[in-house]
């Protein structure tokens, strides 16, 4: 206890030096903390897609049942299919009002009529999804045919840009606020020589030394991240019904998003901890540097 | 025991601060360091504190190399050894209590622990009324007095004193003397450095007269000769 106190003592005497550490931190971690999220956020976009049949193939309204069994015997004989899912106008319908159950507008204009019966078809392997393309072209009374490669393709390529900017971002700013730390406990190490020197003829041990500057460095870390964290809740909070509407047909998005949940709040202080030991981690480093280079044994 | 085995300490560029130095000190006894300037009193204090390697040569305090020792050791050897210095290194933004309650901190012992010895070395040196004064609210001799209780608050078995009268007039250089002697009858070894005459002839202890470096004289009850106050004083 007595060293937290210490530690807050020192960092209260020098509290513009404090401040920019702790504010350099705290943009270093919101950073992180947005791509962070972005990241996952689109990973989990991703992994949506990916677990929907590959290939939707949906029929016009003079398709015959004989012509739906004649595809489906076709593509079954080629060995290649994983699974393959009828879906009927009035599944289409039922599918359409619980996607759109919060409006009932949308409900009433519809009917299993309009609606196409399609066929949900997934390969055991993608390389094979272009072996049954044209055997799916060859095949008649077909509307449309939807290939979930593409919008796979096109999401992945956008995860991995937020990935690589986000890591090349973040890894810029991690850098320089273990600088920033590192220079202004090191201009404390130096305000305070005298009593380190003291310190270490009375026989303080390094630790009894050390410890307090690594505190100091953490602590910028912990205020930076608290702060951080609280942005990211307000961001959150405020954009909860954009990101519902927008990516709400995603079950893990929806759940924590839809209210105020317990879910939301143990994602929330999951993120918080995480932000914790991230900012800890970055300050208590910029201290160690510091030590191993103004403060010798 | 405190044992120098043909010690030398060599400063880069510079004559020799000590040359093959041997000299064994006893637990318990009270020594007089005495030499003109530069003869290599402080560097022999330095020397045992590890705050400086020898050039050539061992010392032994106990069964404990302090030549070979670990740099991530010195610390331990320190708690042995109390250092009271002639400028008081006191930390002036911690009070009297504070600043010797820092030798029992170092130690981890507890708050209530640190309370009760802190205030009985005060009582010892005569601070406990002052307890709560910083270091630029004392007197020089009480900032000395304040320095002697953070160097005897641990319990080291030995004391070392570079000049701690250096700065301070006469009557407060015996109070303080009184103190180091009180604290020698306890069993703590003390070695002292220093110029003042008075105090070594008075007291007539073991003294070891330092000249360039080397042991010109070690005597069980020894006195500053009046030619080598002559020539301290020619010296400086």
């Amino acid at each position: 206890m007595k060293l937290i106190t210490d530690t807050w003592t020192h960092m209260r005497r020098s509290p513009y030096q404090s401040l920019v550490a702790v504010f350099t931190l705290f943009l270093t971690i919101l950073l992180t903390g947005l791509f962070c999220l972005a990241t996952i956020g689109s990973s989990m976009v991703l992994s949506y897609f990916e677990s929907k049949p590959q290939i939707t193939v949906f029929f016009s309204d003079k398709a015959t049942a004989a012509d739906i069994n004649m595809l489906k015997k076709i593509l079954e004989d080629t060995g290649k299919v994983y699974s393959m899912k009828y879906v009927s106008k009035e599944d289409a319908l039922t599918i359409y009002r619980e996607q759109n159950k919060r409006d009932p507008l949308l409900l009433e204009m519809v009917t299993a009529n309009i609606l196409p019966a399609s066929l949900e078809i997934s390969a055991k392997e993608p390389q094979y999804l272009t072996e049954l393309e044209p055997l799916i072209a060859k095949a008649t009374n077909i509307e449309e045919v939807v290939f979930q490669k593409d919008v796979v393709d096109a999401l992945l390529r956008w995860t991995n840009a937020i990935r690589w900017i986000g890591l090349a971002l973040v890894g810029f700013l991690s850098l320089n606020s273990i600088l920033t730390v590192m220079t202004v406990i090191g201009m404390k190490i130096a305000l305070k020589k005298d009593e380190i020197e003291i310190l270490k003829l009375v026989g303080a041990s390094p630790r009894y030394i050390q410890i307090p500057f690594i505190l100091e460095g953490g602590l910028y870390g912990i205020f930076g991240a608290f702060a951080s964290w609280l942005v990211i809740t307000v961001v959150c909070l405020l954009l909860r019904t954009n990101i519902t509407n927008f990516l709400g047909m995603i079950p893990v998005i929806y759940s924590i998003f839809q209210s105020f949940s317990w879910i939301f709040v143990g994602t929330m202080a999951g993120i918080l901890a995480i932000l914790l030991f991230v900012g800890f981690f970055l300050g208590a480093i910029g201290s160690v540097i510091a030590m191993s280079r103004y403060l010798k044994f | 025991m405190i044992r120098f085995d043909n010690v030398t300490k060599r400063f880069f560029g510079h004559t020799n601060a000590l040359s093959d130095v041997s000299v064994e000190i006893n637990n318990g006894e009270f020594v007089f360091l005495i030499g003109p300037s530069g003869a290599g009193k402080t560097t022999f204090l330095r020397l045992l504190i590890r705050d400086i390697l020898p050039t050539k040569g061992t010392i032994f305090i106990d069964d404990w190399n302090v030549s070979t020792l670990k740099t991530s050791h010195i610390y331990i050897l320190r708690r042995k050894i109390g250092t009271v210095f002639q400028d008081f290194k006191l930390l002036i933004d911690r009070t009297v209590f504070e600043n010797v309650s820092l030798g029992l901190e170092i130690l981890g012992k507890s708050s209530k622990e640190i309370s009760s010895r802190v205030m009985d070395v005060l009582e010892l040196v005569g601070l406990s009324e002052k307890r709560n004064n910083f270091p630029l609210q004392l007197s020089a001799g009480e900032m000395q007095r304040t320095g002697i209780a953070r160097a005897i608050v641990g319990g080291p078995s030995i004391l070392l004193a570079d000049e701690p009268t250096g700065n301070l007039d006469p009557q407060t250089s015996w109070d303080i003397l009184d103190i180091l002697s009180e604290i020698q009858k306890i069993g703590t070894t003390v070695i002292m450095a220093t110029h003042n005459a008075g105090i070594v002839n008075n007291l007539k202890k073991r003294t070891i007269c330092l000249e360039h470096g080397k042991i010109i004289r070690d005597e069980v009850k020894g006195r500053y000769h009046i030619a080598a106050k002559l020539k301290e004083r020619l010296s400086s």
